[in-house]
C-alpha cells in the first residue's frame, strides 16, 4: 500500500465509524495499523532524500575541485594555498548551521559527507602546491585521525562509510612488500575507534540502516582481512577467512539478527565463502603453500568458532553449521606436515562428502528440493575437483561423470514420485 | 545539541588546523630557507588524490663508514639526516649520513639511505631527500618526462631546518614549465 492510499484510508476511518460499519476495536487496530505503515512508507521516502543528499555532496565536492583545477597553474603559491581552504570552510560553515538550526538527517548526511570531502581536497591541494611527497598511506592515515570524530558529531552515516573505505585503502596502500613497518598494527587501534559509530547507528535505527550496516560491514571485513594478516602467514589468511565464512553462516542462521535486517548478506555470503574454502581445501596442489606454518593463532581462532557452530548445531539442529568445524580441522591436520600433504586434503574431502550426505539425507527426510539439490551439487563439485587433480584416463572420467548425473537426477525424480503419491494421498483423505 | 555543536567546533578547528600548519610550515621553509639546486631526472607517475606529478629522486651516493645501520630496512630505506654540499659547478649534493638531527652546522635535511647495485654490480649506498615529486599539470608532466632525455633536467629546493620543499623544475638552468608551454604554443596546430 502506498503512502497516500494510507493517508487516505486514515482520513475515512471516523466516516466509517460513524456509518457503523467500523466498531472501536475494530477502528483502533486499523488505525495502529495504518499508521505504522505510513511510519514505513515515510521512512522510505526520507532514506531516498538521504541518499539523493549524500550523493549531491559528493558530486559538489567532487565539483568544486574540477573548478579549481581549471587554470590552477596560472594562479601563484599564495591564492592557491588560500583556495585550498575554501571547501573545508564551506564545509564547516554548513556543519555549524546544520547543527545549529537542527536541520533534518538529509542536511547532516549531506553536510558529513561533504565537509569529509573537502577535507581530503583541501589536503590533496596543500600537498599539490608544496610539492609534498611521502606515501599516499600517510596520506590516508592523517585523513582518518582527523576525521575520526565527524560521523559522531554530524551522526552522518555516509561520513562514516567513507571513513570505512579510506580505511580500507589505507590497508591495502600500508601493506606492500617494500613497506617493512609495523604500521599495520594501527588498524587494530583504528577499527574499534571508527567501528564503534557502526555498532551506535546499528542500535539507533530500523532495518533499513541495519541491513545497509551488515552488508557495508561484511564487505569491509571481506577486503581488509587479507592484507592486514598477511604481514604474519599464509596459513592463518586461509584459516582466518574460513573461519570468518562460518561465522558469517552461523550468523544467519540465528533468526533474532535475521528479523532485524532485510537482504542478509551473512547467510548467503557465508554459505557461499564456506563452501568455496572447502573446495579449495580439498585440492592438496592449493594447500601445498598452507601446511607446515606456525599454527597456534589459527588454531585458536577456528577452535572458537568451531566451539560456537557445535553449540549451535545441537541447540539448533541445523546439520549445516557443522561447516563451521572444518576451519579447526583444516587447520589441525594441515599443520602436521610430517603426514604429506595429501591427508588434509583427503580428509577434507571425505568430511565434505560426509556434509552433501547429511545434506541429501535431511532433504530427503524433509522433502526439500533445495537442500537436497545443494547436497547433490557439493557432491557434483567434490567430484569435478577430485577427478582434474587424479590421473584417471578420461574414459572412466567420464563414465563416472555419467553416474554422478544419473544419480543426481535419479534422487529427485525419487522426491518428486514421494512427493506426488503423497499429495494424492492426501486429496484421498480430505474426500 | 549545545555539547554536540561544541565538539563538532573542535573537530573543525582540528580539520582546519591540519592544512593551516602545513601550510605556515612550507611558507616558512620557503621564505627563510636557503636555495639550492639538484640535478634529476623527473619521471610522470600519477596520485589519485593529489592528481599528476613527475617523481624526482634527489639524492647520490654516500660514503657511511662505519655508521652502523639496520640491515633489515636496507632495501626500504633509513630514515636519517644528510648534510647539503655545493659542488664546484653549484650543483648541491648530499654528503654523508647520520641516525642523528645535526646540533649545528652547514644545511641538513631529512633523508632516507638504501642500498643499491652499481654498474660494476658491487654495493654501493645511496642517500635520497624526502621530497620525490613536483606536481604538474597532467598535459605538460609526460612532457616533461620526454624532455629529461635530451635536456640537463635539475630542481631548485629550498632548505631550513632540516625542512626541503622543491620550488621549481629547471631544464638547462632555466624555469621547466615556461619552457615546455612555450614549446606548446609554438608547435603548428
Amino acid at each position: 500500500m502506498d503512502l497516500r492510499t494510507c493517508k487516505k484510508l486514515l482520513a475515512e476511518l471516523p466516516t466509517l465509524k460513524d456509518k457503523g460499519i467500523l466498531d472501536q476495536e475494530s477502528l483502533d487496530k486499523l488505525t495502529a495499523y495504518l499508521e505504522s505503515n505510513c511510519d514505513h512508507k515515510s521512512n522510505t521516502g526520507k532514506l531516498t532524500v538521504i541518499f539523493i543528499s549524500i550523493i549531491g555532496a559528493m558530486m559538489i565536492g567532487g565539483g568544486i575541485c574540477l573548478l579549481f583545477a581549471h587554470n590552477w597553474d596560472e594562479m601563484g603559491r599564495t591564492v592557491r594555498a588560500i583556495i585550498s581552504i575554501i571547501p573545508l570552510l564551506a564545509g564547516i560553515i554548513i556543519g555549524f548551521y546544520v547543527l545549529s538550526r537542527k536541520k533534518s538527517i538529509a542536511w547532516k548526511e549531506g553536510a558529513g559527507v561533504f565537509i569529509f570531502i573537502s577535507f581530503m581536497a583541501s589536503l590533496g591541494l596543500v600537498c599539490q602546491t608544496y610539492n609534498l611527497g611521502g606515501e599516499l598511506s600517510d596520506f590516508y592515515f592523517i585523513v582518518l585521525l582527523a576525521t575520526l570524530p565527524l560521523p559522531w558529531v554530524l551522526d552522518s552515516k555516509g561520513a562514516a562509510t567513507i571513513w570505512l573505505t579510506v580505511l580500507t585503502c589505507w590497508v591495502w596502500t600500508v601493506h606492500n612488500w617494500w613497506h617493512t613497518d609495523n604500521d599495520i598494527y594501527w588498524f587494530w587501534l583504528l577499527l574499534p575507534l571508527g567501528g564503534c559509530y557502526f555498532v551506535y547507528a546499528w542500535l539507533k535505527n530500523g532495518i533499513a540502516l541495519r541491513s545497509y550496516i551488515a552488508w557495508i560491514l561484511t564487505v569491509f571485513f571481506l577486503c581488509v582481512l587479507g592484507p592486514v594478516l598477511k604481514t604474519s602467514n599464509d596459513s592463518l589468511v586461509f584459516s582466518t577467512y574460513f573461519a570468518f565464512f562460518c561465522i558469517l553462516f552461523m550468523l544467519g542462521s540465528i533468526d533474532k539478527l535475521s528479523s532485524q535486517i532485510r537482504f542478509s548478506p551473512f547467510s548467503s555470503l557465508g554459505r557461499a565463502g564456506a563452501l568455496f574454502m572447502s573446495l579449495f581445501a580439498i585440492n592438496s596442489d592449493a594447500l601445498r603453500h598452507l601446511a607446515g606454518h606456525s599454527f597456534v593463532i589459527p588454531l585458536v581462532i577456528t577452535g572458537v568458532v568451531a566451539v560456537v557452530c557445535l553449540w549451535r548445531t545441537i541447540v539448533r539442529k541445523r546439520f549445516e553449521l557443522l561447516i563451521g568445524l572444518f576451519p579447526f580441522l583444516m587447520t589441525f591436520i594441515g599443520s602436521y606436515n610430517d603426514y604429506g600433504r595429501e591427508l588434509p586434503a583427503t580428509v577434507m574431502t571425505l568430511l565434505l562428502a560426509g556434509l552433501s550426505g547429511v545434506m541429501l539425507w535431511e532433504g530427503t527426510k524433509k522433502q526439500s528440493m533445495a537442500t537436497l539439490n545443494s547436497g547433490m551439487f557439493l557432491l557434483c563439485l567434490i567430484v569435478i575437483i577430485k577427478f582434474a587433480e587424479s590421473d584417471l584416463p578420461i574414459l572412466i572420467r567420464g563414465l563416472l561423470f555419467i553416474c554422478v548425473g544419473i544419480i543426481f537426477l535419479g534422487v529427485n525424480l525419487y522426491l518428486v514420485i514421494k512427493r506426488n503419491k503423497q499429495r494424492k494421498l492426501r486429496m484421498e483423505e480430505v474426500k | 545539541m549545545k555539547t554536540k555543536l561544541i565538539l563538532f567546533a573542535v573537530s573543525a578547528f582540528i580539520l582546519l588546523l591540519i592544512p593551516l600548519i602545513q601550510i605556515f610550515r612550507y611558507e616558512t621553509v620557503i621564505s627563510k630557507g636557503e636555495s639550492f639546486i639538484f640535478k634529476c631526472k623527473p619521471v610522470d607517475p600519477y596520485d589519485p588524490f593529489r592528481g599528476r606529478y613527475v617523481r624526482i629522486r634527489i639524492g647520490n651516493e654516500v660514503k657511511i663508514g662505519k655508521t652502523a645501520v639496520d640491515l633489515t630496512r636496507e632495501w626500504s630505506g633509513i630514515p636519517g639526516w644528510t648534510w647539503i654540499e655545493k659542488d664546484k659547478d653549484g650543483f648541491a649534493r648530499c654528503a654523508g649520513f647520520s641516525h642523528d638531527k645535526p646540533e649545528s652546522g652547514g644545511t641538513y635535511a631529512k633523508c632516507k639511505l638504501h642500498k643499491t647495485w652499481n654498474s660494476k654490480n658491487t654495493e654501493e649506498w645511496q642517500v635520497e631527500l624526502e621530497p620525490d615529486r613536483v606536481f604538474m599539470n597532467e598535459k605538460l608532466a609526460p612532457q616533461a618526462e620526454a624532455a629529461q632525455r635530451n635536456n640537463e633536467c635539475s630542481v631548485e629546493l629550498k632548505i631550513y631546518d632540516g625542512k626541503v620543499v622543491p620550488v621549481k623544475l629547471l631544464m638547462n638552468n632555466k624555469p621547466m614549465i615556461e619552457q615546455l608551454k612555450q614549446k606548446k604554443h609554438e608547435q603548428p596546430r
